[in-house]
């Protein structure tokens, strides 16, 4: 089994953390405590590295930790103090766009759901990751995932049913 | 494009709104590659030091049966060598194989979506939920009638156990913190402790669950019964937190627990109050209770980063495993089941096998549940002690309904 550089190390992570940024904070909705979940991802990664040998799927390793590294620091309680209300500076890199309030609400939503059902909803349908890696992610089976999914954006619709500014983009 | 990206909730009303989020952080990164490597070095420093103390205690755990590593266990039943758990071994004398096994779709007042997330060892009464409209509520069933009972309070109100006698615990989200409820002859109660969730409770009445929040934010749990005030459940040192998940008919509760930094890891508590940690099968990296019963613990073995062939198998690999507590043993179970596998009393096991097909394993044999209709994909949740009634819903997507949810209960010989 090969052994893993430093410069392996640097090469893999230097090309993912924007992308792992970018799930921290939707997953935390802080971006401070973004930048926390993945400084942390990357130590943890970095701990084990010279020992994941020929891992094919290194991305999914990382992702499973970071939704870890999100579900365990919870604890700390820092998700308490996300920002709920905070009104994004950028504009959307996605086609639709959003009135800031809007978003401010729907961010807000997201953040209502319990942990789990979150990091369900954000990385299948925002991290664009299938049933069967966000089960792996988790440690749980598909179908949890699925009915979590379910329950979530129950929750969600109920809560843009009630909220008569957030649009259908549609 | 995988098949679920192709799903219903693709293109849900939800889906559409959440994706109009920025996902970019709104500002600039202060994550610190260098400091992830020298911090990193300084982990694997301490923990190849830890390292050496844990395979010590391993060492000592084979030796002597956990007495070293625990200290509390008085007369520690010996392990077996690891070869053994290779060779499954039908300890259990001739589980019998279940036949002429039938489902049925248990009653909803015509509503299409419910499932069932509890039964009891009688198999007479099971725990659910329905779904009218737009709305969700808990539900109970007794010999196979929809009962007029109230609700749990709360959201994501789920039952998660009952007991004989048609006592059900469950728990749901009062905002972000959860409430542990039980349901006794229709009256719905929460349980002492504030912020808890309960998880079983077997036929004397007795609940164990976590005070706090489970996974990663409470310490494992019981109540003696419904009405008591619970009691921490001891922790070895070292140990911050944890679940208690299952509870067997004598009173022994097995659940995870974790320290600041590692795994979850197999706890048991014996009703004479010795606890031990679960020892982890050879080859695997710790052991998850699933379900306990009549002195087996059922659950599943992980294994991660696994390095097969010179490549890399997924992250996290299972094996399915059963544990004689008596006998401080594991088999290997035929098949690999999702979680969770449930024992019943006369050895056999149900779970749902990496196809999402239901099955009974009786010693070495897999027998396959019948299908509802043409669905394909099921979760199972509960299993009579007598292993002969077995509960469960469908989970498959559909373009029209969402994922598709139905009660069904099998019953077999």
């Amino acid at each position: 089994m090969p052994k893993r550089s430093d410069g392996d190390y640097l090469a893999f992570v230097e090309g993912r953390v924007a992308g792992l940024r970018r799930a921290a904070y939707l997953l935390c909705g802080d971006p401070h405590a973004a930048d926390d979940i993945v400084q942390e991802t990357l130590t943890k990664l970095y701990t084990r590295w010279h020992r994941i040998g020929e891992v094919d799927n290194l991305d999914a390793y990382v992702h499973t930790v970071l939704v870890r590294v999100f579900l365990d620091e919870r604890r700390r309680g820092w998700w308490k103090v996300a920002l709920l209300d905070w009104l994004p500076e950028r504009a959307a890199a996605r086609p639709q766009t959003v009135p800031a309030e809007e978003q401010s609400v729907v961010r807000q939503a997201l953040m209502s759901l319990p942990p789990r059902q979150r990091a369900v909803v954000v990385l299948r349908f925002l991290c664009d990751q299938p049933v069967r890696d966000v089960a792996h992610y988790l440690g749980c089976s598909e179908g949890t995932v699925k009915s979590q999914t379910s329950v979530a954006l129950d929750r969600l619709r109920q809560i843009f049913d009630e909220t008569a500014t957030v649009a259908d983009p549609r | 494009m995988t098949q679920e990206s192709t799903d219903m909730s693709e293109d849900d009303r939800a889906v559409r709104i959440l994706r109009t989020l920025p996902d970019e952080p709104p500002a600039p990164s202060t994550v610190d590659l260098a400091r992830t490597i020298t911090d990193g070095k300084r982990r694997r420093r301490t923990r190849q030091w830890s390292g050496g103390v844990a395979v010590a205690a391993v060492t000592a755990v084979a030796a002597t049966g956990g007495a070293l590593a625990l200290r509390e266990t008085p007369s520690p039943p010996p392990l077996i060598p690891p070869a053994a758990s290779k060779a499954p071994v039908a300890s259990k004398a001739a589980v019998p194989v279940p036949t002429g096994c039938a489902v049925a779709l248990l009653p909803t007042g015509g509503i299409k979506k419910a499932l069932i997330t509890a039964s009891d060892p009688s198999g007479r009464y099971q725990a659910g939920r329905i779904y009218p409209g737009d709305d969700v509520r808990t539900v109970f069933w007794k010999d196979g009638v929809l009962q007029s009972t109230p609700s749990m309070p709360g959201a994501d109100a789920s039952y998660d156990d009952i007991n004989s006698a048609g006592l059900a615990v469950g728990t749901s989200f009062e905002g972000e913190e959860q409430r542990a409820y039980a349901t006794d002859r229709g009256t719905v109660k929460q349980l002492a402790g504030g912020r808890a969730a309960a998880a079983a409770v077997n036929d004397k009445g007795v609940i164990v669950g976590t005070l706090g929040a489970p996974f990663f934010d409470g310490v494992p749990a019981r109540w003696a019964s419904a009405t008591a005030r619970p009691e921490k459940l001891p922790l070895p040192d070292g140990y911050i937190g944890g679940d208690a998940t299952v509870i067997d008919e004598d009173g022994t509760v097995a659940g995870r627990i974790y320290r600041k930094v590692g795994r979850l890891a197999g706890y048991l508590w014996r009703p004479d109050g010795t606890v031990s940690l679960l020892p982890v099968p050879p080859g695997n990296d710790f052991f998850w209770p699933e379900s306990i019963s009549d002195g087996w613990v059922y659950g599943r073995a992980g294994q991660d980063t696994g390095v097969k062939n010179g490549r890399a198998g997924s992250a996290r690999e299972f094996t399915s495993f059963k544990y004689d507590i008596a006998a401080n043993k594991y088999e290997r179970m035929p098949v690999n089941m999702g979680p969770p596998a449930l024992g019943a009393e006369n050895g056999r096991v149900l779970g749902v096998t990496e196809g999402y097909s239901p099955v009974i394993v009786a010693g070495s044999k897999i027998v396959d549940l019948p299908r509802y209709r043409n669905l394909k994909e099921y979760e199972v949740t509960g299993f009579s002690a007598d292993g002969k009634v077995a509960v469960g819903y469908t989970t498959d997507t559909d373009r029209t309904e969402g994922v598709v949810n139905r009660p069904l209960r099998w019953t077999c010989h």
